[in-house]
């Protein structure tokens, strides 16, 4: 999946949209989505019509303005309460300018999730790391 | 024209108290989280709220030391009235200028560059990337900065009183005025008390929490353009003073009913 190339911006931007936004405006309906280990998806479609929000609603990363979305075949809970969904996590999502924190390396960056959620030492993610540049 | 200054007003110090719940709600709920990425952070934000000033704070506790202490036990000792040097020390240096200023010197250096940082993290939309690797930014980014700044003024306003206190005793002592020394020191210990060092200690841990809640709030709890940020560090350093003022008054009203 990817974004766009600042996401905090075109989010701010979505969110001043969504305050003027005609409320009958439909966006994302009846969307079923099932990705098979290993395939390869595009989502194409015109500007404005609803790329970014099917990908971050599919990543669990935005709350829909009503209706409801499932992700891995559960109900997604509020943006507030995903921070400690299970399986929020098997999702992946990177966006298309990479946003990599500038303070950290680039092998920081590849590693600070796996150390974070599998609370590693600096070493151990860096040895796991490392197999995969290898 | 009142509803339209007090509507805001109300709405920040709200969204101020629910950011504040929420960061206490995920530090006690995550505590055990992650420590290993945790950990390192949070000694590098004591590093840089606390260890990094402290050149910078002994400069200003001697200054301290020299113009408030020295003045007070010059004036006291004019009019004979040296039985009030310890509660005087205690009041000016221990309760309230040392607190106050520690708090005011890490709001400047460290609160303005905190607003900044996460101003621009959230701008280049590093926060939604957090959440997208599954980390919660609250606790990263949150979470050791409120830890750091607590701990930093804490410690250094302990640093800033010995600096200030101690410069006097050692010109004494130089002096050839030992005895003099001695009574200041003696003067000092017994006007603070147990109660009332304790209470400056939970003044300064008052002081780095709410400071970090305010510069955090601004830089990363509302959607920021990279334009605003500068404009947001200004507000939120402004609210700092506020609130290290209302802590400040809070403690006196305290230390008055006490």
């Amino acid at each position: 999946m990817s974004e766009n190339q600042n996401p905090g911006r075109h989010r701010n931007a979505r969110r001043e949209r969504r305050r003027d936004a005609d409320a009958s405006l439909t966006v994302v309906e009846d969307v079923n989505w099932s990705v098979a280990p290993g395939e390869f998806w595009v989502v194409a479609g015109q500007q404005h019509s609803g790329k970014s929000d099917l990908l971050m609603h599919a990543a669990g990363l935005d709350d829909a303005g009503a209706g409801s979305c499932k992700s891995c075949s559960a109900a997604t809970p509020t943006l507030l309460a995903r921070r400690n969904w299970p399986e929020r996590l098997r999702v992946g999502f990177v966006f298309a300018g990479g946003q990599l924190f500038n303070q950290l390396t680039l092998a920081e960056n590849v590693a600070l999730p796996l150390r974070y959620q599998k609370n590693l030492t600096a070493a151990e993610a860096a040895r796991r790391c490392a197999i995969c540049w290898n | 024209l009142l509803g339209r200054k007090t509507v805001p007003l109300l709405l920040t110090v709200q969204g101020l108290g629910a950011f504040a719940l929420i960061t206490l709600g995920v530090m006690l709920k995550k505590s055990g989280v992650a420590r290993n990425v945790m950990q390192p952070r949070i000694r590098q934000e004591i590093a840089r709220a606390g260890v990094a000033l402290l050149p910078m704070f002994l400069f200003v506790a001697l200054a301290l030391g020299f113009l408030v202490v020295g003045q007070t036990v010059s004036a006291l000792a004019k009019v004979g009235a040296t039985n009030y040097l310890g509660s005087t020390m205690v009041i000016v240096v221990v309760r309230e200028l040392g607190p106050l200023l520690a708090a005011m010197l890490v709001l400047a250096r460290v609160g303005t560059a905190n607003v900044i940082e996460l101003g621009t993290a959230r701008a280049l939309g590093e926060v939604e990337a957090l959440e997208a690797l599954g980390i919660d930014p609250v606790h990263y980014l949150i979470v050791p900065r409120v830890i750091g700044m607590a701990l930093g003024i804490f410690s250094l306003t302990v640093y800033l009183i010995i600096g200030a206190l101690g410069e006097r005793l050692f010109v004494r002592v130089f002096a050839g005025c030992a005895a003099d020394a001695g009574r200041l020191f003696q003067a000092t210990r017994r006007g603070a008390g147990l109660a009332g060092l304790r209470a400056a200690g939970a003044q300064d841990l008052a002081f780095g929490f709410f400071i970090a809640i305010v510069t955090c709030y601004h830089g990363l709890a509302q959607p920021l353009r990279l334009e605003e940020v500068s404009r947001v560090a200004v507000r939120a350093v402004t609210q700092g003073v506020i609130v290290c003022v209302l802590i400040d008054a809070l403690f006196i009203v305290l230390y008055l009913v006490t």
